[in-house]
């Protein structure tokens, strides 16, 4: 796993998706940490309080950064590793987007049941990016998915990403979200106990399983 | 002849699932080059980029944030 500036781990993954879809190469992954930051989905930049929300952001120590797959804001930082997973798709045996995010998950969720934890597909209200494709531990969400897609004349350029919580967002983080909702006029709140970090599942459970342990066995399920 | 520019049909599996425009990266009456990024929608948390199916002048009919489904025509090349 790296340890990444954010700004740098979003221009490897403008820069790997560019790469696959001009044939350069077939497919990457990549497991990436970064800063304490915001990221919140392109779109969100057009609200009207973005600007101010993202000065508020900033002056707490959670500078906002632009993402190019789909979703709403999440937080970055030490306690979350991501998932970058890329590939290229021919049109005739393109998966839909459906597909695209059990192949980015199936991993993820082989991973948990190597350590001993079951997991599953499924939304999970008050969560941050909430969607029915996040992996949920306990019925709550461990990690977070998106996915940006690149028509490439002869198929697709598919970048599909998931953030996984190795520690419980703590009060800070969440407050950081909420603020930054109120600060853009939307009307949302996320709640810290619609989430678990993997060293509070494996508390939970009362195993001696290790971040590394699953980050080894998730590295060996994406290498397969 | 005018070109559609459409919503892929096969994008996603569920037929009743809705995505919205987020972005016209083309002005409306812009001149447009086959396979250039013109679009990009929004569906189940996954970013699709629509591309230009054909060189022309491209014609707007669907705007930001309006929702569409699979095979909706969003615009069209002259």
């Amino acid at each position: 796993m790296l340890d990444l500036a954010l700004a740098d781990a979003l221009a490897w993954e403008a820069g790997r998706l560019a790469d696959i879809a001009a044939g350069r190469c077939a497919s990457s992954a990549l497991l990436w940490s970064c800063e304490p930051a915001l990221v919140a989905p392109s779109n969100l930049g057009r609200l009207p309080g973005f600007a101010r929300a993202s000065a508020q952001a900033t002056s707490d120590g959670w500078p906002v950064h632009l993402r190019s797959t789909g979703g709403d804001l999440v937080p970055q930082g030490p306690g979350i590793v991501n998932l970058s997973l890329m590939w290229s798709a021919p049109q005739e045996t393109a998966p839909s987007i459906e597909e695209a995010f059990r192949r980015l998950t199936a991993p993820i969720c082989g991973a948990l049941s190597s350590i001993g934890l079951t997991s599953s597909l499924a939304p999970v209200p008050d969560a941050f990016c909430d969607g029915r494709f996040n992996v949920a531990v306990a019925g709550r969400k461990f990690a977070g998915t998106a996915q940006r897609w690149r028509p490439t004349g002869g198929g697709y350029a598919i970048h599909a990403h998931a953030m996984m919580l190795m520690r419980t967002p703590d009060d800070a983080a969440i407050r950081a979200l909420n603020r930054f909702y109120r600060d853009c006029g939307i009307n949302r709140t996320i709640r810290a106990s619609a989430h678990i970090g993997l060293q509070d599942v494996v508390q939970r459970n009362g195993t001696s399983v290790s971040q590394h342990h699953f980050l080894s066995a998730l590295a060996d399920r994406v290498q397969a | 002849m005018a070109t559609e520019v459409k919503v892929p049909q096969d994008l996603w599996q569920d037929d009743g699932m809705e995505a919205v425009i987020t972005n016209w990266l083309a002005s409306d009456g812009a001149t447009v080059r086959k396979g250039a990024l013109i679009a990009e929608i929004m569906v189940e948390k996954s970013q699709f980029e629509i591309t230009a199916p054909a060189d022309g002048k491209l014609t707007i009919t669907k705007q930001v944030d309006d929702i569409v489904r699979k095979g909706d025509v969003i615009g069209q090349i002259t």
